[in-house]
């Protein structure tokens, strides 16, 4: 039942005030996908999320694409980290009773 | 509700200029940003305690009346007098640097009471505005039983006034989060809707232990029954199993019940398996007669022969 709906480059980059060339150099360094199509790029909703907090770490943070990828490395590598100590804490947990 | 020290949540002091307050809010906003902060809900809380104390200090006129009013901020009439001063001012729009997630939630009673509730005011919508296209994402904690997780079963669970009827599979495991589509916040100018994330918290009602898909239990043995072998009947999730044992069961002996365990998440019919350990019970506080009963037992232990 799911469907993937699609948006525009356009109509992404025109709500957030941001130039076009910013979502190209995030495709450039892998971090997002861009789905080239006639007449208009488009991006698919699943990836978002993640444009949206790439978006605000860019404005917030004064970063350029290159800094952003570090931060968004960074950032994956804390959420793996803290899913790990979940789990390990729900292990102890566990045998801890 | 209580009186909120906006001075000391930005670690300035009363005299502070509005280049420090600038400054200090732009150290504090950074190091508590909800993108960098993830999972963090103490880091939130600092955040939205930050931009409420920028709101107010970095803006002139809520600045003096805070400073002013602050400290008595209950006395009623005053409050009126500047509630209707405020209204009027609404909808300038804030000068807030940080993009973060707000919603009129996002500010204190605190704050509503002295400057107006924010559900109709500038602030919303500027925290939002260029931020967000796609709604926000909700998280949602599910408190489950582990027995009630034996068995594929369906709950109905209310979201923002929505009913949702979640089939919960077997075997879900404890922490683990599953997303809803679209169950999330609406989106903005036609952005899509955002997600739901539900993560299980499974709470162990069972004498069992889990581990993955296995459980593991304790059984205390007499003495009698491990030296001399027999039948004794052991509970697991899906009824009683009778378990024999042969004669001179060690203690911590551990057995095996395949497929006795807890069920396979999405893979039905599937089960992990059960660990039965067996721990050796040793008499205590003996009769006259059962000492001399075990004396004459380690005698012929000992001196076999004669």
């Amino acid at each position: 039942m799911e469907t993937t709906k699609f948006i525009t480059i356009t109509t992404f980059c025109q709500y957030h005030g941001i130039e076009r060339s910013l979502i190209f150099s995030f495709q450039e360094l892998g971090l997002i996908e861009i789905i080239e199509d006639d007449p208009e790029p488009y991006l698919e909703e699943e990836t978002l999320g993640q444009l949206e907090r790439m978006v605000r770490i860019y404005k917030d943070f004064d970063l350029n694409p290159q800094g952003i990828e570090v931060v968004i490395d960074l950032l994956e590598k804390v959420e793996r980290l803290q899913e790990d100590n979940q789990e390990l804490k729900r292990r102890l947990r566990r045998w801890e009773g | 509700m209580e009186f909120i020290d906006y001075y000391k949540i930005l670690e300035i002091d009363r005299n502070a200029s509005a280049d420090d307050i600038k400054k200090a809010y732009r150290k504090l906003a950074r190091k508590y940003h909800p993108d960098l902060n993830p999972n963090d809900k103490e880091a939130e809380n600092k955040f939205k305690q930050v931009n409420e104390a920028n709101e107010v200090l970095s803006d002139p006129e809520k600045r003096k009346k805070y400073d002013q009013y602050g400290k008595d901020w209950k006395h009623a009439e005053e409050f009126e007098k500047g509630n209707q001063r405020q209204s009027r001012q609404r909808g300038q729009g804030s000068s807030r640097a940080y993009s973060g997630h707000f919603t009129e939630e996002d500010f204190s009673d605190f704050f509503s009471s002295m400057f107006g509730g924010g559900a109709t005011g500038g602030f919303q919508s500027s925290g939002r505005e260029g931020v967000k296209y796609k709604g926000a994402d909700y998280k949602a904690e599910l408190h489950l039983k582990l027995s009630d997780v034996y068995r594929t079963h369906k709950q109905t669970l209310t979201v923002d006034n929505k009913s949702i009827r979640l089939t919960i599979q077997a075997g879900v495991e404890d922490g683990q989060t599953i997303k809803i589509k679209g169950y999330g916040g609406d989106g903005i100018n036609g952005g899509p809707k955002g997600d739901l994330f539900i993560t299980f918290i499974i709470k162990n009602d069972t004498d069992f232990v889990r581990d993955g898909n296995d459980l593991h239990t304790k059984v205390i043995l007499d003495l009698y029954t491990a030296v001399l072998g027999g039948e004794i009947t052991v509970p697991t999730m899906d009824g009683k199993v009778k378990l024999k044992l042969k004669p001179g069961t060690q203690n911590d002996t551990k057995v095996r019940l395949k497929g006795k365990g807890f069920p396979v998440y999405k893979e039905e019919g599937k089960f992990g398996d059960f660990y039965v350990t067996y721990q050796v019970e040793i008499p205590k506080d003996l009769s006259e007669k059962e000492i001399d009963l075990f004396t004459q037992l380690s005698k012929l232990k000992n001196h076999g022969n004669d």
